[in-house]
């Protein structure tokens, strides 16, 4: 294993956030902020248009793009779309990424818009996009996630709000099973995806810093230790529990 | 110049006039406002309502995402003031039925409409409802940044539904320093264009966290900006295609702050003559809806004097944004950005931080009556986007923050940098007012959801009881 292929274990890991000028829509920008405040000995590296991504020569910890506009999102296929099967090779290999909001679109096969356009996706999810410009689907999550086969349970909270429905079978690759709001589409109860360390979920905004729990054991993972500590988990905590509660209060759903 | 677009009426058109206008009345009778429902009941008993009403002759339509609402009423004064007889939606709303509201209260039974101008808000999402139907002889674009995400999602979904629906004839006033608006409709070659100068305050990058404009909008290259007034206002070029801000018929090249004077060119004119306006208080967003409002009327046909004239008797933002008091030697300040708009509010912080001396702030940003319901929430994720680390500048003493959002709140401040010594935590108005600590500053800002207007004087009139009561010592 060359130097670059060496995992940055023990609290300083490396973070590559993809595009992170695109990446700010609906509040996804606070996940970084989140991450730079929890791991201030950590290297980020900004991948920015233009850019080589740092992962196509080296192993990155975690692999981080947020939501960004949709005409964003067709400049950010063709960027990364060389890098495809580099991408591909990461998953595989165990690498943590979190793709948050719209930007798990880039990864799926193909996203259809219905007046008939289509853009081809990068094909690492096996999930077809149908974007209806003219709806607006909303709904809030609180939802199940199993940190590993036996583990309890930590419970995500979020919102989702996009133009979106998914096309796909996700029952055994699921990242959160929903009490409250819906999966990849209306109709499902099963929300994004999870490839080995792939998370793919269209929750927006800040997921991290409204979900201590989930946080923590992203944080472990990342860093490869237990021993972490979450910035200002007191009052993140306090946040997550009043939300908790709250969406999950029958007929519970985002104002608009 | 016509502006009608009108269908074919048949009863139900006549029925729903006849209802909505009923309707209008008698809510006038009940001294209340009409607000929407005269256009909500007009679109239930005929779906094409605004097809087949009227619409006077001159129709100004003035949009963007900040900023309309206070040109707008700047612009409706500016033009009464020099004898226009017009109707505005003041009172009615800025989507469809705001608009069939206002021109059914400017309507006869007939449905033929009294005032032949009307001068609107135009909501940037409602651009695909109404202008098929409507063709405004000037369309005013103020701006256009990241507004609510539920709702607007993003600048360039707003971008292309407005593009897609401007139509070719209506006269565009477009800011030129904004690369985003300033390429609105593309077929439209029927545009002028306003600018400011380089200002004292410029910054050589956009302002802000999260900024709308991170790339060249043709071609994805890097900008390289001269100056930036506003978050991505300013003035730039691609260095890649050589994209940059088209030249302004209107532009800015002095202000004078000490006189509360700005002065704008105008170059299109013979000899391009320069004339100087009033300002009221200033603040840079305050300064472009002044401007922008000036621009409209002289695009109109109003002249420079009596423009100036109008100023000068005081005509300004209106309250409903910004209310000054002076109480026992205390400022009190209430200042209003739209909620779950990100770069409003940041405007409104920033606006809060360049004000002169020490100063106490009480943040009232989650929205009270979405909060009543048991079943709703509120985003918050446009938290993230909005700058509160302006709030981390030591001339804030004080922070106390009021809502039911105020766990996300405290995290998002925690992280902006914000010493918890500083930071107080309170549940209602009225105890916002009584934590406020008067022995820090006599300097007291509200920055507050425009939706929370109530509340916020509920608080202040109470500090106002505190102070005259001699109990301003906590």
């Amino acid at each position: 294993m060359s130097d670059s292929m060496q995992k940055n274990r023990g609290g300083a890991p490396v973070i590559e956030v993809l595009f992170p000028e695109y990446g700010n829509q609906a509040g996804d920008n606070g996940n970084v902020m989140y991450l730079r405040a929890c791991l201030p000995n950590a290297t980020f590296i900004e991948t920015s248009h233009g850019a080589e991504p740092y992962f196509a020569t080296a192993r990155p910890d975690l692999i981080i793009m947020c939501g960004m506009t949709e005409r964003q999102q067709k400049t950010v296929i063709e960027r990364l779309r060389p890098y495809r099967d580099r991408l591909a090779e990461l998953v595989d290999d165990g690498v943590h990424m979190l793709f948050t909001g719209n930007a798990p679109e880039v990864l799926s096969r193909v996203i259809r818009d219905v007046d008939g356009d289509s853009i081809e996706g990068l094909g690492l999810l096996d999930v077809e996009v149908v974007r209806n410009m003219a709806s607006r689907y909303l709904c809030v999550q609180v939802g199940e996630f199993v940190p590993e086969p036996g583990a309890a349970p930590l419970e995500v909270v979020g919102f989702k709000i996009q133009f979106t429905q998914m096309k796909g079978d996700n029952s055994s690759t699921f990242f959160i099973k929903d009490s409250a709001g819906w999966g990849l589409d209306e109709k499902s109860v099963l929300e994004g995806f999870r490839v080995n360390n792939l998370i793919a979920t269209w929750i927006i905004g800040p997921l991290l810093p409204l979900n201590p729990p989930f946080t923590a054991w992203l944080l472990s993972q990342v860093c490869g230790t237990d021993d972490v500590t979450l910035a200002f988990e007191e009052e993140a905590r306090a946040a997550y529990e009043k939300r908790l509660k709250e969406l999950k209060a029958p007929g519970m759903h985002l104002a608009y | 110049m016509s502006t009608a677009v009108q269908g074919r009426r048949g009863p139900r058109f006549y029925l729903a006039m006849a209802a909505s206008k009923a309707a209008a009345s008698g809510l006038k009778l009940l001294h209340r406002n009409a607000g929407q429902l005269p256009g909500v009941i007009a679109e239930k008993l005929d779906p094409a309502f605004i097809t087949h009403i009227d619409k006077p002759e001159r129709i100004v339509f003035v949009s963007g995402t900040n900023g309309k609402t206070t040109t707008n009423n700047l612009l409706n004064d500016l033009l009464r003031d020099n004898g226009v007889d017009l109707v505005d939606n003041r009172a009615g709303g800025n989507i469809l039925t705001g608009v069939e509201s206002t021109l059914v209260k400017n309507a006869g039974l007939s449905g033929r409409q009294r005032v032949q101008t009307a001068v609107m808000e135009l909501d940037e999402l409602s651009f695909r409802r109404v202008l098929p139907h409507v063709t405004p002889q000037f369309l005013l674009v103020t701006n256009l940044y990241r507004d609510s995400f539920s709702r607007n999602a993003n600048p360039d979904f707003i971008f292309s539904v407005m593009s897609e629906h401007i139509p070719a004839s209506t006269r565009l006033i477009l800011n030129a320093d904004d690369l985003i608006s300033c390429r609105l409709a593309p077929q439209n070659r029927n545009r002028v264009y306003f600018s400011m100068g380089p200002l004292a305050e410029d910054t050589p990058e956009p302002q802000g966290i999260a900024c709308d404009l991170t790339a060249c909008p043709e071609c994805g290259g890097k900008l390289e900006y001269d100056y930036c007034h506003l978050r991505h206002l300013g003035h730039a070029r691609c260095a890649s295609c050589g994209f940059t801000n088209p030249d302004p018929t209107y532009e800015v090249v002095a202000v004078d702050r000490a006189a509360h004077t700005f002065t704008v060119c105008e170059h299109a004119a013979p000899g391009e003559p320069t004339y100087t306006y009033r300002f009221g208080v200033y603040s840079l967003t305050n300064l472009y809806n002044l401007f922008a409002a000036t621009v409209v009327a002289r695009e109109m046909g109003i002249s420079p004097d009596a423009i100036a004239a109008s100023l000068e008797r005081g005509i300004n933002v209106t309250a409903a944004r910004y209310a000054e008091r002076e109480v026992g030697g205390k400022r009190l300040v209430a200042l209003a950005s739209k909620g779950e708009n990100s770069t409003a509010t940041s405007v409104a912080l920033d606006t809060i931080r360049r004000e002169p001396g020490d100063k106490i702030v009480v943040l009232m940003l989650a929205d009270a009556h979405k909060a009543e319901s048991p079943v709703t929430t509120e985003y918050i994720g446009w938290y993230y986007q909005a700058d509160f680390e302006y709030l981390t500048d030591p001339t804030f003493k004080q922070i106390v923050v009021q809502g039911v959002t105020n766990e996300d709140l405290l995290l998002r401040l925690r992280l902006a940098g914000i010493d918890e010594e500083r930071l107080v935590m309170v549940k209602t108005p009225e105890e916002a007012a009584d934590a406020i600590d008067l022995t820090l500053s006599d300097t007291v800002f509200w920055a507050y959801d425009i939706f929370n207007g109530d509340d916020v004087e509920r608080s202040r009139e109470r500090l106002i009881k505190r102070i005259e009561e001699g109990s301003d010592v906590r």
